[in-house]
């Protein structure tokens, strides 16, 4: 093995090439035309190299690749859509081609439990868990709290409500209510001592209307 | 083989979800090895190759003693399960195969295909040999190979190691490649087959691109070398058995894109769909409604004769009507 760095070869001394010679190098024409793979960014040459003596070789296979990689890039910007965004120009590229085999094999799919069986044929459909969580975000506070219960959404809703319509038929009911109350005849049903009664603060009828 | 172990957290199950059998497969990682005896030529080739992998490779730099991977691949197959890589590149060197780097490709962790190449040192050349700037790390490199062996319709060790070549170099499978990406080129040719002459050697220059405006809509493409440059003879193979190939090659039924039906684009590019309903019930079609075409209430059917007869008594409906 030679261990010595190879120098490169600067592109300055280069002669200026003709018109003819520029559309040839940026057209490279084959016997046999290339056969590209974009997704891959693969090309084939089946052209037969040209015999190799050690001399000629390195100039030989730049050469041969030089072609390549000219066709290779021409065919990419032609031919794959091309999309300019703000992290630059992109390409876009085909499925490959070249099949590969795969790592490992293509996964089984799972057996369905009884209840999986069960619920496609119904049709039903399972929940998320995020779509409908106990806690909610709410807006006013700025926190997350419970939906119902002590102090969730709902309660503190309620809670905010500064002017509540009138519910005409409860109205209508209380109203109802109070007169049949009114009708009744007085102490025909079980009567309880009022509170101040209760207490002994008042003192009761020595002699009634019974006397 | 490894025993099964049930993941014990959910960090370790992770891991394991990933090791397993996805629909989507992950780009495959490639394991670098060297045998117990590896000249200086094989351990910088390796380095160079791995260089060139690089993110998506491991290195190994520990001696590996008795490792003979055409006579028993198993500890192969072992180092393929443990590191998860499903490419193998394993360099030693003995009298018999001189700096000789095994290409090994695994499916499901079994070997499926291999190829020994030998290293001709006097062509040898690393990457830092060439004095120039590098291509990024992890860029998708272009592939060309030149030269009839890699045509070959029938297997042989050419299109094994074109094979092989690919699924070591592409890289991730992007969908879209930013033109900025497009650094350098792997070149791997071949020159012709004579009969008599010891087999073609396979020939591996790596060059960075360098584009020029031309005038024309293509750049003007230039090529530097990058190294490394690699000259390989070609030594034995084991090809992939043909029904475990065809297993791996098999392309998985979801991610095959449904056709759509119906729809269609014509030649001046509207899509065009069609739509199918079904025959139209034109028994109950309802018409303009007329007092004259109103059937009666008693005979469900009328025909001629009955017309005549009706044209010398008045009709009982227009009697109705009237009283």
């Amino acid at each position: 093995m030679d261990t010595q760095s190879i120098p490169q070869t600067g592109d300055a001394s280069k002669p200026t090439r003709s018109a003819a010679e520029m559309k040839e190098l940026i057209y490279p024409n084959k016997p046999i035309p290339y056969t590209i793979d974009a997704g891959h960014l693969l090309l084939s040459d089946a052209n037969p190299l040209p015999s190799l003596s050690p001399s000629s070789i390195e100039p030989t296979l730049q050469s041969a690749a030089r072609d390549c990689a000219q066709s290779l890039i021409g065919h990419l910007l032609q031919n794959c859509p091309i999309v300019r965004d703000d992290t630059g120009v992109s390409l876009t590229l085909p499925t490959p081609q070249y099949q590969l085999p795969r790592e490992k094999p293509i996964p089984k799919e799972k057996e369905k439990t009884k209840w999986e069986a069960f619920a496609e044929r119904k049709g039903i459909q399972k929940r998320r868990k995020d779509e409908r969580s106990k806690m909610v975000w709410d807006e006013v506070s700025h926190d997350w709290v419970k939906r119902y219960g002590f102090g969730g959404k709902a309660m503190r809703e309620k809670q905010l409500q500064w002017v509540v319509e009138v519910d005409e038929k409860e109205e209508r009911r209380k109203v109802a209510e109070e007169e049949a109350e009114k009708r009744k005849p007085r102490g025909s049903g079980p009567t309880r001592p009022g509170k101040a009664e209760r207490s002994g603060q008042v003192f009761k009828r020595k002699n009634g209307k019974k006397g | 083989m490894l025993k099964t172990v049930k993941p014990k957290t959910a960090r370790s199950k992770r891991i394991l979800e990933k090791k397993q059998p996805q629909l989507v497969e992950n780009p495959k990682t490639t394991l670098f090895l060297r045998g117990q005896n590896a000249s200086q030529v094989v351990q910088l080739a390796l380095a160079d190759l791995n260089a060139l992998k690089r993110p998506l490779s491991i290195r190994f730099t520990k001696k590996n003693d008795g490792i003979h991977p055409f006579e028993d691949p198993s500890s192969l197959e072992f180092f393929s399960e443990k590191n998860d890589a499903a490419l193998l590149v394993f360099g030693y060197h003995s009298k018999k195969r001189p700096h000789c780097l095994t290409f090994i490709r695994c499916f499901s962790h079994k070997v499926l295909d291999m190829l020994e190449l030998y290293i001709d040192p006097e062509s040898f050349r690393t990457l830092n040999q060439f004095k120039n700037e590098k291509c990024a790390v992890g860029a998708k490199p272009l592939l060309s190979f030149s030269g009839t062996p890699f045509e070959s319709p029938t297997t042989n060790a050419y299109s094994v190691a074109k094979s092989l070549f690919v699924d070591l170099f592409r890289g991730h499978d992007a969908p879209s490649i930013d033109i900025e990406g497009l650094q350098y080129m792997i070149h791997i040719s071949a020159e012709e087959e004579v009969e008599g002459q010891p087999a073609p050697k396979i020939r591996m220059r790596v060059y960075k691109l360098v584009t020029k405006r031309s005038g024309e809509k293509t750049p003007l493409v230039e090529l530097e070398e990058m190294g490394p440059r690699i000259d390989f003879h070609v030594g034995r193979h084991k090809q992939a058995d043909e029904s475990i190939m065809k297993e791996a090659l098999k392309r998985p039924r979801a991610l095959e894109a449904r056709t759509k039906k119906n729809i269609e684009t014509d030649i001046v590019g509207d899509k065009v769909g069609r739509i199918h309903v079904g025959k139209q019930d034109l028994t109950h079609l309802q018409t303009r409604k007329m007092k004259g075409l109103k059937r009666d209430r008693g005979e469900s059917t009328v025909d001629a004769t009955d017309l005549k007869e009706r044209s010398a008594s008045p009709p009982p409906k227009k009697s109705r009507a009237e009283t």
